[in-house]
């Protein structure tokens, strides 16, 4: 199973209580999103959205290994 | 087109607008230049004073995203010769500076139309987080 990278910020890492952790990778990022709230139950109520490898992404795709997935809530730079 | 991109830990000085200034006294195309300074406010929330703002940012993603909003910049404005971006991270507490947007044109016109453009679209499209530090030590995430 690929081995991927999981980064959290803001209001996420209240809810991971980390910054960053490795993960066995399922086959897509829809996958992961799912096995991600049965992990962290608290994430159904945060908004995030998820880029691949420091892109936003709103698609489904697939996961290999070394991916970097990052957990982004909305922005709030200035 | 001279541009640059950096993430600076604890508050911007203003050594960094002198700096900024005096590294453009060689060029003599620039007619205008104009900045922006984001200041850590005092917000009063629920009877609680803001005495400080914590900033995160996703490192690796902050000079690509950067890099496509100066390239929106360059394009939408004809007369731009330089833009440059600095933001905090970490600790700033109120009444300190977190963001400095200097943008040089040959006009003023233009000048102040992409500082405004360029304001609007870090704070849309930057990843960067900050948590209101209270004066009583408690916090909340701003979204």
């Amino acid at each position: 199973m690929p081995k991927i990278n999981l980064i959290y910020f803001g209001s996420v890492t209240d809810v991971t209580g980390c910054p960053a952790e490795p993960f066995d990778a399922p086959a897509t990022l829809n996958e992961l999103n799912e096995l991600l709230h049965l992990r962290y139950p608290a994430l159904l109520v945060v908004r995030y959205r998820l880029s691949v490898n420091r892109q936003l992404t709103t698609e489904n795709m697939k996961l290999t290994e070394g991916d970097e997935i990052a957990l982004l809530p909305p922005f709030a730079g200035g | 087109m001279t541009t640059s991109m950096h993430l600076v830990e604890g508050p911007l000085t203003t050594d960094v607008v002198g700096r900024e200034v005096s590294s453009h006294q060689s060029g003599t195309s620039a007619g205008a230049h104009t900045f922006f300074l984001g200041q850590v406010r005092s917000d009063q929330v629920e009877g609680k004073t803001v005495a400080a703002i914590e900033y995160s940012a996703y490192d690796g993603m902050v000079d690509p995203v950067i890099q496509s909003i100066k390239n929106q910049i360059f394009e939408e404005f004809s007369d731009l010769i330089s833009l440059h971006i600095y933001h905090s991270t970490g600790l700033v507490r109120s009444g300190e500076i977190s963001m400095l947007i200097m943008v040089s044109a040959g006009h003023r016109k233009q000048s102040f139309a992409a500082l405004e453009k360029c304001v609007e679209l870090i704070k849309e499209k930057l990843p960067v987080w900050k948590k209101e530090i209270f004066s009583d030590g408690t916090s909340r995430w701003i979204q």
